[in-house]
């Protein structure tokens, strides 16, 4: 359970139709304003043919930007992403356009997705005449070096499923004309004339003009999402949010790709509406074989329609793996935190759940080692501290958070002349926020009493005193960095020094990224019960 | 694919095919009403081509061309025209009747007459197009609703906004048909009147006698002492009728009026449209691509935003007096182009917060997930949102050029002379406004405020109609539009 991973060579095996590898996404690097926004920073995994893979997380983490990098939507910073074996970052121009076709979005607001000026149709039939749809691809049986000419092109005999549109079978001057289902037309909509010389020809005509192909296309995708043939000439301000959502999925699936962003696709829209829209999309994959990658951040959705499910935190993957362990066991702190913060269904159940202090740091300043590390309810402590108790440690945590947020904030002109000048700023009750901070615990016994700066100190065990009176030292100068560096040098641990590894946690390949997967120190599950005690989300 | 299939696609083509009659009606009706009129738009045609052509430093190509076209021009039947409504005729006695006018009326009713008659062809035609649009969306266009019905349903309910619209057409008529209109050529009462002559009953010798038009304009003057005026609604000596009086110089004002109004509207238009053009292409463009595209702009826009308007088109006048740029139109195009290429930053800084808020919307994020090209996604995906506050902010523009124009005529270095321009007659009558003349000031000055403030109401009206949150901020962008197009 506890390996560092070595290589994903098993999950090659499988058939892997998306494979990101140490993917970056920087904002603004390199400008003027110094540190970039690292909204992606390094992820690894991949999406097997066919399955959904889930990301989660907090608004914030990166899971929208990670989904649109993977359509091109955002260009990567740095990695890759290989769909079907081929680097597709690097793409541009031409290329980049033909590889479009095979990677789709579904966005989160359908108020916002579809053009109000253009008709649903209009707005579905757009990427086929991007594309010039349908290219009719023709495949000759048993002849790979037979000429195809007229409206048609032809294609190798590898291409299989969706890149053949018409396979002809010749026998002398005769030909068997077999068109592929999903295309709107038959056998009887083309003219073939085959011409077996020295070397095959086979003419291809198509007999009902491309736009009525497309027009036809567009209705029968209506249809299958749940719309009708009539409303080509309807405007999307003349249906409700799940319905447009339903034409944002036809446009997503005209192309017919195989991989499909789906953004939080029901997050804008009614409970009632939600299920249908899941049904629906669960459907389509089963009929088009699509691969989803589901950006939500309600796991309940996450759960009932993902295979898999990564998890992400600042920029980063914490924990992956198959739905059903990875809700049932989570091993990353942070997947036990987002689950705890699940109503339980059952009210019975009496449970706290796990209460994340403060927000994420910003993606512009990370903290260094573990991204979870200013938040992390499982964090590594120094042994120094072992009976330190949990409230002095958050409280700890608390003061850590708020040094790092008053390194960042700017000072205005008008605070720095105020410096100057000796009058009070808002950065000069350093002892107010201590006190306001530590005073929480409750030591003094006469809580109705003043707290004076002095006394609560004098309450807090030696070992913790001194470290803390230099920090409002520090604080009291405006040396921030200073003061964060007492704070990490006293009470900071591997979390705060390393990145840590992913870990295999489970046979199904699951894997986490914490120091506490570690045998060198306790994991997680323990860790927590023994600071939360009976916590929700279990 | 099936056959219904197809039946249910049909262009509008053959939509028109299957229901032939509503739409032959209406085209057969259309095609008499522009006959009708004919010569005075081919008329219109020729007089513009004729204006570039004439300064053109190259040689003339084509005048003798130009010439017979005019003639040709001329010699199509209106029925609207001078020649089937005349109103210049004179009295052959006394009290006599008069010869020479419309069913021998008096000169006053024969052009009032005529002027009554072009106004009700004109709204006939405006409400043969609205029939027209009626007849398109009840039998031929296959959507049962569009958000342009919403933008003309919230245009119909917006008094303030059909009050801009009438103004503007009652401007534009003026200059389109200036001719129809005036009670006498521009080209016999104001430019060339001693190469014209005309009749009148002369009651001292009893007789009809011949004078030279420039004649009787020197004696029909109005320059406020005694009875040197012809005042409103007035005729002079000469058998004349001066629906506005007489300019100081003795030439007819409504005449004068109605040919400024071409300059007026040209020069407004043609600034608009290369405003437009780059305001256009800017704001889609800095929209899509953001970041360094949009910083150069900023600046070029910024740069061109701190000349002053007024100081450059006096300087552009003074460098290109005598040039033949300065020739096209009496200096109109060379007007227009300064305050198209000077004016162009304010309108664009007007339309870049729309564009840049549609450039944010998800349709544009899915056009290019699809490979849409680039200017495909600005046209069709965010150029139908910015074309509205193009309307909006180009309308209260142009009142601002028509301003600007008039104050260069007033400084008298804007359209030279003859050619009439508005501001020249606030100019002109601006000695004897205290006066009983004070209508030669008063008049042009007043019609300066009208349109511009219909510009302005036409501006507010598109904006509600297409923009319904935006009530309430009316007026901001009004004082905005003033200040920002004073010149
Ligand atoms: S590495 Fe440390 S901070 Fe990060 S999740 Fe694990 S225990 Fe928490």
């Amino acid at each position: 359970m506890t390996e560092v991973v070595e290589s994903d060579e098993s999950a090659r095996e499988e058939d892997v139709l998306v494979e990101v590898n140490g993917l970056k996404k920087y904002y603004d690097a390199g400008s003027l304003t110094g540190t970039p926004v690292k909204a992606v920073d390094g992820v690894d995994f991949d999406i097997r043919r066919g399955e959904t893979l889930g990301l989660v997380g907090e608004s914030g983490c990166g899971k929208t930007t990670l989904g649109r990098t993977l359509v091109h939507l955002e260009a990567a910073t740095e990695g890759e992403v290989l769909f079907d074996g081929r680097d597709v970052t690097s793409l541009s121009g031409s290329e980049l356009k033909r590889w479009r076709r095979n990677a789709q979005i579904v966005f989160q607001d359908p108020e916002s997705s579809l053009n109000d000026r253009m008709t649903v149709g209009e707005i579905v039939r757009e990427p086929l005449d991007v594309h010039d749809w349908p290219t009719l691809t023709v495949r000759v049986a048993g002849d790979p070096d037979a000429t195809v000419t007229g409206d048609a092109e032809a294609v190798g005999p590898t291409a299989t499923g969706r890149d053949v549109d018409v396979t002809v079978t010749v026998s002398g001057d005769d030909a068997d004309v077999a068109v592929r289902d999903s295309l709107p037309i038959g056998p009887e909509d083309l003219a073939v004339d085959v011409d077996s010389g020295s070397t095959t020809t086979v003419d291809v005509e198509l007999l009902p003009s491309k736009a009525q192909v497309r027009r036809a296309h567009v209705r029968d995708l209506l249809e299958r999402v749940g719309m009708q043939r009539e409303h080509y000439f309807r405007y999307p301000h003349q249906f409700s949010g799940g319905q447009r959502q339903r034409i944002g999925i036809a446009r997503a699936l005209a192309l017919e790709p195989e991989f499909v962003v789906l953004d939080e696709p029901v997050s804008a829209l009614d409970v009632s509406v939600q299920a249908k829209i899941l049904n629906l999309l669960e459907d389509l994959q089963d009929e088009f074989g699509l691969t989803y990658l589901f950006i939500a951040h309600d796991l309940a959705v996450v759960r009932h329609i993902c295979d898999r499910v990564a998890v992400m935190y600042l920029g980063n993957v914490m924990e992956l793996g198959a739905a059903d362990s990875l809700f049932d066991e989570p091993a990353n702190p942070y997947t036990h935190s987002l689950l705890s913060a699940i109503p339980e269904p059952d009210p019975t159940i009496e449970s706290d759940p796990i209460t994340l202090r403060g927000t994420p740091p910003s993606p512009r300043d990370p903290p260094t080692g573990c991204p979870f590390s200013t938040r992390c309810p499982a964090k590594i402590r120094p042994e120094a501290f072992d009976d330190l108790d949990d409230e002095t440690w958050a409280a700890i945590d608390d003061l850590h958070r708020i040094v790092r947020e008053r390194g960042r904030a700017e000072r205005s002109l008008r605070e720095r002349a105020r410096e100057v000048l000796g009058m009070e700023t808002r950065f000069s009750d350093v002892e107010d926020i201590v006190v306001e901070v530590f005073g929480r615990l409750d030591r003094t016994p006469d809580t109705t009493a003043e707290r004076s700066f002095e006394a609560m100190m004098d309450a807090l065990p030696r070992d913790v005193r001194g470290p803390l009176v230099d920090v409002t030292d520090h604080l009291r100068e405006n040396r921030e960095e200073d003061a964060l560096e007492r704070l990490l040098d006293a009470f900071g641990s591997e979390c705060d020094a390393t990145s840590p590894a992913y870990y295999d946690v489970d046979e199904g390949g699951r894997v986490s990224m914490c120091h506490r997967h570690d045998p060198a120190y306790d994991d997680v599950g323990p860790v927590l019960e023994e600071r939360y005690g009976d916590y929700a989300g279990r | 694919m099936t056959g219904t299939e197809h039946a249910v696609h049909r262009s509008l083509r053959t939509r028109i095919r299957e229901n032939q009659r509503p739409a032959a009606v209406w085209v057969a009706v259309l095609l008499a009403l522009v006959a009708l009129e004919a010569g005075a738009l081919v008329d219109l045609a020729v007089v513009l081509v004729q204006g570039m052509v004439k300064a053109w430093p190259f040689g003339n190509p084509g005048m003798a061309g130009i010439e017979s076209a005019k003639a040709a021009a001329e010699a199509i039947p209106t029925l609207l025209s001078r020649e089937t409504i005349p109103n210049q005729g004179w009295r052959t006695s006394a009290n006599g009747p008069w010869t020479n006018t419309f069913l021998g009326l008096e000169p006053m009713v024969a052009w009032l007459l005529r002027f009554a008659l072009t106004y009700a062809y004109v709204g006939v035609l405006i409400g043969w197009f609205l029939y027209g649009y009626r007849l398109y969306r009840e039998h031929y266009r296959q959507a049962d609703w569009t958000p342009t019905d919403d933008v003309v349903r919230r245009f119909r309910s917006h008094s303030w906004g059909k009050f801009g619209f009438v103004v503007v057409v009652v401007f534009v008529v003026m200059a389109v048909f200036a001719p129809t209109l005036s009670p006498a050529l521009a080209e016999e009462n104001i430019e060339n009147p001693y190469s014209y002559e005309m009749q009148y009953f002369d009651e001292e010798t009893g007789s009809v006698e011949t004078v030279f038009v420039g004649q009787a304009n020197s004696q029909s003057t109005s320059q406020g002492a005694g009875d040197d005026n012809i005042g409103l609604w007035q005729y002079d000596d000469f058998g004349r009728f001066h629906p506005f009086g007489t300019m100081p110089n003795g030439k007819d004002l409504f005449t004068f009026m109605m040919y400024g109004a071409r300059v007026s509207l040209f020069i407004g238009l043609l600034s608009m449209g290369i405003m437009g053009a780059f305001a256009t292409v800017f704001a889609m463009t800095t929209a899509y691509y953001k970041g360094l595209v949009d910083l150069a702009v900023v600046i070029v826009g910024d740069s061109v935003m701190s000349i002053p308007q007024l100081l450059l088109l006096i300087l552009a006048m003074a460098v290109f007096n005598g040039h033949w740029l300065e020739g096209i139109y009496n200096g109109g195009l060379l007007i227009a182009l300064v305050f198209g290429l000077s004016g162009w930053p304010g309108l664009w800084r007007a339309v870049r917060g729309p564009a840049f808020q549609v450039s944010t919307e998800e349709w544009v994020d899915a056009a290019r997930s699809f490979g849409q090209r680039p200017s495909a996604t600005m046209r069709k995906h965010m150029l139908p949102y910015v074309v509205g506050y193009l309307l909006v902010y180009a309308s209260m523009t142009l009142g601002g050029v028509i301003i600007g124009t008039a104050a260069l005529s007033f400084l008298g270095i804007g359209i030279d002379a003859p050619t009439p321009e508005w501001g020249r007659a606030v100019s002109l009558g601006q000695p004897f406004i205290a006066t009983q003349s004070w209508h030669i000031a008063m008049i042009p000055g007043l019609l300066v405020v009208a349109v511009v403030t219909a510009f302005n109401a036409l501006g507010d009206g598109i904006r509600d109609a297409i923009d319904p949150q935006s009530e309430g901020g009316e007026s901001e962008t009004t004082a905005a539009a003033a200040g920002g197009g004073g010149g």
